[in-house]
């Protein structure tokens, strides 16, 4: 029997029906949180805003439409969150990733750096496409642009990673 | 654009509509750019192990199915024994003589022995 659409469950759940938002919660639960996890050096802090990302959606349910994707809406809520979340610790800085480092093996640490060293744009759509599987349609909604734009982000990001290694390698 | 040219312009390309169409038709003609996104496929693999690229998950499908087949044709092997020689089926005898000789009925033809030497002298069949 096929598992209910994410966007059935939203809709259940604006009528409700609670335990359909109970099953978001449990499908994307651990996706958010290796998201938040994967930008963010403080695991307390991805906590936080996991679960502030899940209460945001929760509070929508008297405005949901179906629009467009579920998923599309979860991350741009949980990109939204991010951005906030960073501006607010640093004013006026750029925004700039500080990626989780756990104790690594050192090329490891290297693709970490060079991911570091992208244009938040770049990188964004990079991670959104390689690390939580969105397509090139649903990361241009998280991000606010097109998916051919998506498409060419990542073929800049992947082009500029291979620049940056490169140089890494050669300076070793 | 060659790939050099691409490079040269990469920090400077933007969302618009005509960039964005450069670098798609650039990247999908491109043999260099083909070989940075698998580059960096398994580059980004690395910061995250639970995911594996297409490559490595068949790698790791064909490396277990070879285990897999060894391990089948093994048990196998021990399972079928080798064809142990046949004993010879045991001969029944009808021996008829005296103390001169002895000539025996055997499923293999007539055997006669002669009492005066050794039992398979003079044997014929």
């Amino acid at each position: 029997m096929a598992l209910p659409s994410d966007e059935f469950l939203m809709t259940a759940f604006t009528r409700g029906d609670r335990t359909s938002f109970d099953r978001l919660v449990s499908r994307y639960s651990a996706t958010l949180d290796a998201y938040f996890r994967r930008r963010l050096p403080d695991d307390g802090r991805a906590e936080e805003l996991r679960q502030e990302t899940l209460l945001a959606i929760f509070s929508l349910a008297q405005s949901y439409e179906e629009k467009g994707r579920f998923r599309s809406l979860l991350f741009a809520i949980a990109y939204r969150k991010l951005v906030s979340a960073r501006r607010a610790e640093r004013p006026g800085e750029p925004m700039t990733e500080n990626l989780v480092a756990p104790a690594e093996h050192p090329d490891s640490l290297s693709v970490r750096r060079a991911l570091q060293e992208l244009s938040e744009p770049l990188r964004e759509a990079l991670m959104l496409k390689y690390f939580e599987g969105l397509t090139s349609a649903e990361a241009g909604e998280v991000l606010g642009c097109s998916a051919d734009a998506i498409r060419a982000r990542v073929c800049r990001a992947r082009s500029a990673l291979a620049r940056q290694l490169d140089e890494t390698g050669r300076s070793r | 654009m060659t790939h050099d040219e691409y490079l040269s312009r990469l920090d400077g390309f933007t969302d618009s509509p005509g960039d964005v169409s450069e670098v798609l038709l650039h990247a999908d003609s491109c043999a260099i750019c083909r070989k940075e996104s698998r580059a960096a496929e398994r580059s980004l693999s690395r910061l995250d192990p639970g995911r594996r690229s297409i490559a490595e998950e068949l790698a790791r499908f064909a490396a277990t199915a070879a285990i897999l087949a060894i391990v089948v044709l093994g048990m196998h092997r021990l399972s079928v024994r080798p064809e142990e020689p046949r004993a010879p089926e045991a001969a029944r005898y009808r021996i008829v003589g005296d103390a001169s000789g002895v000539v025996a009925y055997t499923p293999s033809g007539i055997v006669v022995g002669l009492a005066s030497n050794s039992a398979e002298k003079g044997v014929t069949r």
